[in-house]
């Protein structure tokens, strides 16, 4: 008879995921398409990480971009939170740059070494001024 | 400006790509467009404010897709043919010493390659035609330069029917090419020798022509390129962009135009 070893479930594999920095970027994601119909959605990609700068620990970029389906999917890149694969923190996190910057010379606006700070990182980014005044222009654009 | 749209007017330019445009009076430049019966419209939404900015005759239907700091991407839909078109501008040598630059260009070009991907994703779900990409801009790299030929940056080369094969083997995956037809405009003895004139190389090599201005393409456009149309050009009207056998930067701009056609 088959007997599973492992100890989680689909379900407990969700739930504990969910608490983690990519579960909650994805939270985040998710949130964005519900709070404008479905007009603007998010979307995260991962990409390798080569910092200059042996000193940088992240390997990992994770891109945060806003999608407008209806204006033939464009996208705007909200913020790139960077990361090593085997932890879960420290992590980093930069809006208003790109890869090629950050890899050149590594800035974070946060380093979050924890879910609180992580929290209190990304809450500063999704409600600045510049992000909403973005979201509201596509927004606009995408409906009239 | 008035040069500007002559040039655009006389080699019946359907797309005008420009780097560095912070000063250019864009009013000016459409009207006078349109006072000639060509309606361009400048396509943006975002922009990083760079200086990259792109025109298109409204006869295309170009559609902005990414805005970032080193390049913007767009789609273009033409005749039924459907062209990812990313228009870049590198870090100056003058900034960036050359190993610096090709670590950009090779970041850069992971990030194209994702976008492709998920570009492509889109369409193979929804069963529609896929896009091709073009590259195009001031890369201030050479095209032997390893950001531009390298493997692990644009894997962009010189031989056309090496090209076709699509990609190489690397390690365990298959790197895909882009192609580079500017290897065929550099250094002829009877034409320009490159886009751009510097007499002092920043590793004391004796260039002085360079070919940073470059267009690669994704090996299934490299039957659509249309060859007799492809040129640095040097004239605009009677005026020569060339003096003394240096670019004329001092009355016109320091580098080239490339003119070019797909399809």
């Amino acid at each position: 008879m088959e007997q599973s070893l492992w100890k989680f479930n689909e379900r407990t594999l969700k739930t504990n995921t969910k608490e983690l920095p990519d579960g909650i970027l994805k939270e985040q994601a998710d949130i964005l398409s519900d709070k404008t119909g479905g007009v603007l959605y998010g979307r995260t990609t991962n990409m390798k990480f080569r910092p200059q700068d042996p000193n940088v620990k992240y390997n990992l970029a994770t891109v945060f971009d806003v999608v407008v389906p209806s204006l033939d999917n464009y996208s705007y890149t909200l913020l790139i939170m960077y990361s090593r694969p085997e932890s879960d923190y420290p992590i980093a996190l930069t809006s208003d740059s790109n890869i090629i910057d950050d890899a050149e010379n590594f800035r974070p606006q946060y380093e979050c070494e924890d879910r609180v700070s992580f929290i209190k990182g990304l809450r500063e980014i999704l409600s600045s001024d510049e992000v909403n005044r973005n979201i509201e222009i596509l927004y606009s654009k995408a409906c009239f | 400006m008035q040069e500007l749209i002559e040039i655009s007017l006389e080699n019946h330019i359907d797309i005008i790509m420009i780097a560095e445009s912070e000063n250019l009076d864009m009013q000016y430049f459409l009207s006078g467009l349109r006072k000639n019966g060509k309606i361009f419209t400048q396509i943006e939404l975002l922009p990083k404010k760079r200086g990259l900015t792109l025109f298109a005759n409204e006869s295309l239907e170009v559609l902005i897709y990414k805005e970032e700091k080193y390049f913007t991407a767009y789609k273009v839909h033409n005749n039924g043919k459907k062209y990812l078109l990313f228009v870049t501008h590198f870090t100056s040598p003058m900034y960036k010493g050359e190993s610096a630059r090709v670590q950009r260009a090779n970041t850069l070009y992971r990030t194209i390659e994702k976008m492709e991907s998920a570009c492509n994703e889109v369409e193979t779900q929804t069963g529609k035609r896929k896009y091709n990409s073009i590259v195009v801009g001031d890369f201030n790299l050479q095209p032997f330069s390893d950001g531009i030929i390298g493997i692990h940056g644009f894997n962009a080369i010189m031989d056309a029917n090496k090209a076709k094969k699509g990609s190489r083997t690397f390690g365990e995956s298959n790197v895909r090419f882009f192609y580079n037809p500017m290897w065929h405009l550099m250094g002829k003895h009877d034409g320009i020798l490159g886009t751009y004139y510097c007499e002092t190389d920043q590793e004391d090599k004796s260039f002085y022509w360079y070919t940073f201005d470059q267009v690669l393409l994704r090996p299934e456009l490299i039957d659509e390129f249309v060859w007799d149309e492809f040129e640095i050009i040097k004239k605009i009207g009677n005026k020569t962009l060339i003096k003394n056998n240096r670019i004329y930067k001092e009355k016109f701009s320091d580098h080239l135009p490339i003119k070019f056609k797909i399809g």
